[in-house]
């Protein structure tokens, strides 16, 4: 539970800890991101065909557009999508049709399903990556806790959200310490992987470690206690928002048990 | 005041204790500086005192802790930091990386407790003050050097308002300017009556701040004494610990023939570490 009042700002702080949105995609509200998010992915994967992805394919566009964000986003998911639809094509040519029989797909099918492949895995990383571009997870956490999810839940999320970049942070830190040393990490990405990778259980045990150090720090500024908590303030939401989050989540729920149903073809 | 009877306390997996047996009480405002070689048991000594262990580490304390003439047996972790506020030695793992600025950051704290925005503005504006780190309140505190996050987790605590403090080497990674604020700061808490306990390897921040210095040694203290006859104790020197600049130079122009006044030696210390 939260305070849920907004008196004038007593401090001129506060008014300036408020993050300030560079476009009007920043604006939305980070849960409407989140389930905008949410409805692109399972367009994206859930409807078959090409309509589904061309559909996911728009709405995440227009995102990045909106958000400035169209060059950041679509680099990464072309490096991995096309590759991935590059190989389906040639798969479907050399090794048969989808069937599984002994004759290859025309050159027709094949570049449909590649195209497919690609537009479905490209959509969905875009759209990951759109997201968590552009969304600060503080942010986000400090919405849902003003709309009730426990705050145990979003610290936890939070916390594990952050060992992946304390792990890779350590472990370039190891690296360039034991390069220093002599340690040779060239070579190729295989030599690199295999200089690394036994810094990789010693680097999560010892994220681990300051993990329980981090949570001591936390009880001791009262983390634990159970009440009210007053919140500086929040990310604002509007009607408009709120109305569009329940389409989409109607929306979200339609596809999925159309789909269930088998209805979508 | 902080009584700790201390039989022995073990971590959890542990079978050997890490402490005791030992006794230890801080009255109100009393500074005691807390010594010793690595390995000693600083740190649990540290987090028995303030009561995070047992309460959150876990652990097992044979004999109990009274702050302010309470047990605090079975008290919850929240009500505890509201009595006795403790900072760990590493000031990345003290930051909560919940907070998208130093404003909130230290805030975080006061909004756990629940108190009003204007007590949270109140007590924020003042820690920030205290610890001369108002330009940082819009920084992200996950891009701290390491002497700034120090000073953030400082501030973190002093927002808190405890009644009593355990320090873990406040300032490992600070710069004199950055250390001779956090000594104003403890300083002044305890002009307003806490009890303040401070863990350091570095004895010059102890001089002046510290009337009173405990030196543990396997978990037990092995010296408890006035400042400076625990800094000439022969043992203070067995142990590998370091005296106080001011102690060193003394000693020096003592064995030079040299007789250097106490106090202007102090001054001109403080005057260099301003310069």
């Amino acid at each position: 539970m939260t305070t849920a009042t907004r008196p004038q700002d007593p401090s001129p702080w506060l008014e300036r800890i408020r993050p300030v949105p560079a476009t009007r995609y920043d604006a939305l509200n980070p849960s409407t991101r989140l389930v905008l998010g949410l409805a692109t992915a399972v367009v994206d994967l859930v409807v078959p065909g090409l309509a589904g992805p061309l559909v996911a394919l728009a709405v995440a566009g227009i995102s990045a557009l909106v958000a400035r964000n169209v060059a950041r986003v679509t680099r990464p998911a072309l490096l991995v999508a096309v590759p991935l639809g590059i190989l389906v094509v040639a798969e479907r040519l050399l090794l048969g049709s989808r069937s599984g029989g002994a004759a290859a797909a025309s050159p027709l099918d094949a570049s449909l399903l590649g195209l497919e492949v690609l537009l479905r895995v490209g959509v969905l990383i875009a759209t990951v990556l759109l997201f968590a571009d552009t969304t600060d997870g503080r942010v986000l956490a400090l919405d849902l806790e003003r709309r009730g999810i426990s705050r145990r839940l979003t610290y936890g999320t939070l916390s594990v959200l952050g060992l992946g970049p304390a792990v890779r942070a350590r472990i370039a830190q190891i690296t360039a310490a034991q390069r220093a040393r002599g340690l040779r990490v060239g070579g190729g990405p295989f030599a690199a992987f295999r200089a690394r990778l036994p810094l990789v259980f010693p680097t999560l045990v010892s994220a681990l470690g300051d993990f329980a150090e981090g949570s001591l720090a936390l009880e001791s500024r009262a983390s634990g206690r159970h009440g009210a908590r007053t919140l500086l303030w929040w990310p604002p939401d509007r009607g408009a928002e709120r109305a569009l989050r329940w389409v989409l989540a109607a929306l979200i729920l339609a596809v999925v048990l159309l789909r269930l149903a088998g209805r979508l073809g | 005041m902080l009584h700790l009877l201390c039989r022995r306390y073990t971590y959890p997996v542990m079978t050997e204790p890490a402490l005791g047996p030992l006794e230890l009480a801080v009255d109100h405002g009393e500074v005691v500086g807390l010594m010793g070689p690595n390995e000693a048991g600083k740190t649990t000594l540290g987090l028995v005192l303030s009561g995070m262990a047992p309460a959150v580490v876990g652990g097992v304390l044979d004999g109990s802790l009274e702050i302010d003439g309470t047990d605090t047996r079975g008290q919850p972790a929240h009500e505890l930091a509201q009595r006795v506020g403790y900072v760990a030695q590493n000031p990345a793992t003290q930051l909560s990386h919940l907070s998208r600025t130093v404003y909130e950051e230290v805030a975080l704290g006061p909004m756990n407790l629940g108190l009003s925005r204007d007590e949270i503005v109140e007590r924020v504006d003042d820690a920030l003050a205290r610890l001369g780190i108002e330009e940082l309140a819009l920084r992200d505190p996950r891009r701290l050097s390491g002497g700034q996050a120090q000073l953030v987790a400082i501030a973190s605590l002093l927002a808190m308002r405890p009644s009593h403090l355990v320090l873990d080497e406040p300032t490992s990674q600070l710069d004199p300017a950055g250390s001779r604020l956090v000594r104003r700061a403890l300083a002044e808490l305890v002009r307003q009556g806490a009890a303040l306990v401070l863990i350091e390897h570095k004895a010059d921040l102890m001089d002046g701040l510290c009337r009173r210095i405990v030196v543990l040694d396997h978990g037990r203290i092995v010296l408890d004494d006035a400042a400076d006859a625990v800094f000439g104790h022969p043992d203070f020197l067995r142990l590998g610990l370091v005296p106080p600049a001011r102690v060193r130079l003394h000693r020096l122009g003592a064995s030079a023939g040299v007789t250097l006044d106490p106090q202007r030696l102090a001054a001109a210390l403080d005057d260099g570490a301003r310069s």
